[in-house]
């Protein structure tokens, strides 16, 4: 456990710098990017809808072709549509077919609500927080 | 023996159905007795020769019937040390009323109810199996059953050709058991007939299972296509009682033209019934897009001109009321061609029956079907049912009726259509109590409602960025409804995730990335939030997307989920260029 929380504070000062460093207003939701430990975090911030999804689409791709170990914290994201979920089943029958990890994390209760209505929370590999998600991809 | 005794009761029995069934002349020669002739005699038989009996049989019977009804009338002349009333018991059930066109169910449900009336036995049970899986039934208990036991007196095999089965009996007196193996293979022989009947349906179920779908059951739901017009409130829904039945209700019209409905029954049950209810709907749509002026009356007489003689091939009729709804003048013409019950409930007075003055579709070359119009403003009412409904029976047998029908209007006649239509089919439900539902059930109902005014209205340019706006308009919205102390959290995030996917929509496929705009209209009370949601894109009805596979992830499909799951009622119609989309809240 003491890993975990040791990871999770490196990888949130990561976050931080990344986020100062690079500030993306103009695509329609932001996004930070960091590698822990050979683990790829992708945290979106803002809505993710149809407006958002084709971006994040390509840093997803972007992200797998890289990386075989995938975390996607979604605890700054207040809404998500059928376009947001469907971006993440396609990147998550990806990693499904390269036999790679894909785990999103930190779903705020609307967000978790959506995923409960169309099943997904099912078929998706969540984790209840982030640092626990990391955790299980550790080992 | 002083004089010829004439035959036994039993075999004049059997021979009376042969020639209700096509015999035209009947010579039994048994042993021991002079010969026995019904009928006029063309010379022209052969006869069928046993150990114990000859039969000669002319006219057009088969000879499958011949031969296996003789085996029987060996077993009767045989069973000369029986009891009379034996053999009147094995007569009568020899005359089972066996249609060769029900199920098994069916079969095997009226075959055990007839055997223990005949029989005069607390209880009768048939156990099948055979290639259309196992089925059992059991007779219906007696009012009186002295015998509790469990405990079958007589089994018998039942000598299936296509499976296999047993008949069991409990209580009653003993019964011979050579009437016992005649009732066997009579009863095998009439579930033989059943299965068949079952797999052959099965089979062209299967062959048009895709086109079924699509063009019966669908269709038979207007809960997709019901349309929107200022002034009045419409809700329909039919209720089928097997999987394919006679009942249909559709509407028609609407862009750029007058808005029709048009509710209706085709006689009789089956695929019969569903081929020639999607031909009638089809054929009524067509008259209301092709004839020049189209009335309800010109309507229903050209559809009978087309569909006359289909109906007449096979035998059947449809009934059909025809309607042409006037937002301007409040009000709605109405031709009906013998449909019934129609009801029509002017505001403070008391429901009434609107007796059809037409006939049936199908039945005559014209159909004598006239319009007369009816008042449709605040408060009036109209529902157009089918018989599925004053038809029903209870477990004793008696119906719903007329009365119940227009009492239950006159107690719902305040509140919305579909709180109508619901409370109708809950009444008759209720009236029913276990019994099963008899027939289709359809009701259409049609409320005169004020012209309301919305409590916001916005426009949003139809691209992705722009419905970022949602979020403040939908407060802004809220804030301005008088149903705003009931709307929680959790409903406005639903709301918030309809409307989005909605208008994602109406961008991405209406739209299609060419410029344009959409109109958002906020109503309702405080007892349910409406909105309106209105484009100038091409034709298109979101809400005919198909349902997602829920047990495995998928790309597409969730949108219209989504907004279904989270919505009340949703309903789409196309008015001129406009699409119009209604989302339903109840609060």
């Amino acid at each position: 456990m003491t890993i975990a929380v040791a990871a999770f504070a490196t990888w949130s000062e990561e976050r931080l710098r990344r986020t100062m460093a690079t500030p993306t207003e103009e695509h329609g939701m932001e996004y930070v990017t960091a590698i822990d430990d050979g683990i790829e975090i992708l945290s979106p911030s803002g809505r993710f809808d149809a407006f958002a999804a084709p971006q994040i689409a390509e840093e997803l791709a972007r992200i797998q072709a890289a990386s075989d170990r995938l975390v996607v914290d979604l605890s700054a994201v207040p809404f998500i549509d059928s376009t947001g979920l469907a971006t993440l089943v396609r990147a998550m029958k990806h990693a499904r077919e390269q036999n790679a990890s894909f785990v999103l994390c930190g779903l705020v209760e609307p967000v978790r609500i959506i995923f409960e209505l169309t099943r997904l929370d099912r078929a998706f590999d969540i984790a209840d927080d982030c640092a626990s998600a990391l955790a299980t991809l550790r080992q | 023996m002083t004089r010829p005794p004439g035959p036994p009761a039993a075999v004049e029995t059997i021979v009376e159905a042969w020639l209700e069934d096509g015999a035209e002349h009947v010579t039994l020669t048994a042993r021991g007795h002079p010969p026995w002739s019904w009928g006029p005699s063309s010379g022209d038989g052969t006869p069928l020769t046993t150990s114990a009996l000859t039969v000669l049989v002319e006219g057009d019977l088969p000879a499958a019937r011949i031969a296996h009804d003789t085996k029987l009338l060996v077993e009767i002349l045989d069973l000369a040390e029986s009891a009379a009333e034996a053999r009147h018991r094995l007569a009568t059930v020899m005359r089972f009323e066996v249609p060769a066109d029900v199920d098994v169910a069916t079969t095997l449900q009226s075959t055990v109810d007839q055997l223990a009336d005949v029989l005069a036995v607390a209880r009768v049970t048939i156990n099948v199996e055979t290639e259309v899986g196992p089925r059992t039934a059991t007779s219906a208990a007696p009012v009186v059953d002295p015998d509790r036991s469990q405990e079958a007196t007589a089994t018998r095999a039942l000598p299936l050709n296509r499976g296999a089965g047993t008949l069991s009996i409990v209580g009653g007196d003993a019964i011979n058991p050579e009437i016992l193996d005649a009732l066997a293979r009579r009863a095998a022989s009439a579930i033989d007939l059943s299965i068949t009947y079952e797999e052959s349906i099965a089979t062209v179920r299967l062959q048009n299972e895709y086109e079924l779908a699509e063009r019966v059951q669908s269709r038979m739901l207007p809960r997709r296509s019901v349309p929107q017009l200022t002034g009045f409130e419409i809700f329909a829904e039919s209720r089928p009682a097997r999987l394919v039945g006679g009942d249909f209700c559709d509407f028609q019209g609407g862009t750029g033209r007058p808005t029709f409905f048009s509710v209706g029954d085709v006689s009789g049950k089956g695929l019969p019934a569903a081929i020639l209810m999607s031909m009638t709907m089809a054929t009524l749509t067509n008259k209301v897009e092709y004839l020049p002026e189209p009335t309800p009356e010109a309507i229903i007489a050209r559809a009978n001109e087309d569909m006359y003689s289909h109906f007449t091939d096979v035998g059947m009729f449809a009934t059909a009321v025809v309607g042409k709804l006037d937002p301007e003048a409040s009000s709605v013409s109405l031709a009906n061609g013998g449909h019934s019950p129609v009801v029509y409930k002017a505001s403070g007075m008391p429901p009434e029956l609107i007796a059809p003055e037409g006939t049936p579709l199908g039945v005559l070359d014209e159909t004598f079907a006239k319009d007369r119009t009816l008042r449709l403003a605040t408060g009036d009412v109209l529902v157009v049912a089918s018989d599925g409904l004053n038809e029903q029976r209870d477990s004793q047998g008696e119906m719903f009726g007329y009365h119940r029908l227009l009492a239950t209007v006159e107690a719902l006649a305040d509140q919305p259509a579909r709180l109508i239509a619901i409370g109708l089919f809950s009444a008759v439900r209720a009236f029913a109590g276990g019994a099963e539902q008899d027939d289709d059930q359809t009701v259409l109902v049609v409320r005169g409602v004020p012209r309301t005014t919305p409590s916001f209205q916005a426009e949003l340019d139809a691209d992705l960025e722009a419905l970022r706006g949602l979020p403040k308009l939908l407060d802004e919205a809220i804030a301005r409804h008088p149903g705003r102390r009931a709307i929680s959290d959790d409903i406005r995030t639903g709301l918030e995730l309809a409307i989005h996917e909605v208008l994602t929509n109406i961008v991405v496929h209406g739209y299609a990335d060419t410029r344009g705009s959409i109109t958002l209209r906020f109503g309702g009370d405080t007892s349910e939030i409406v909105i309106d949601i209105e484009d100038q894109a091409r034709a298109f009805d979101p809400l005919e997307a198909p349902m997602p596979d829920l047990d495995a992830p998928q790309v597409h499909g969730y949108g219209m989920f989504l907004v279904r799951e989270l919505m009340d009622t949703t309903e789409y119609g196309r008015r001129g260029q406009t699409n119009h989309l209604r989302l339903i809240k109840h609060l």
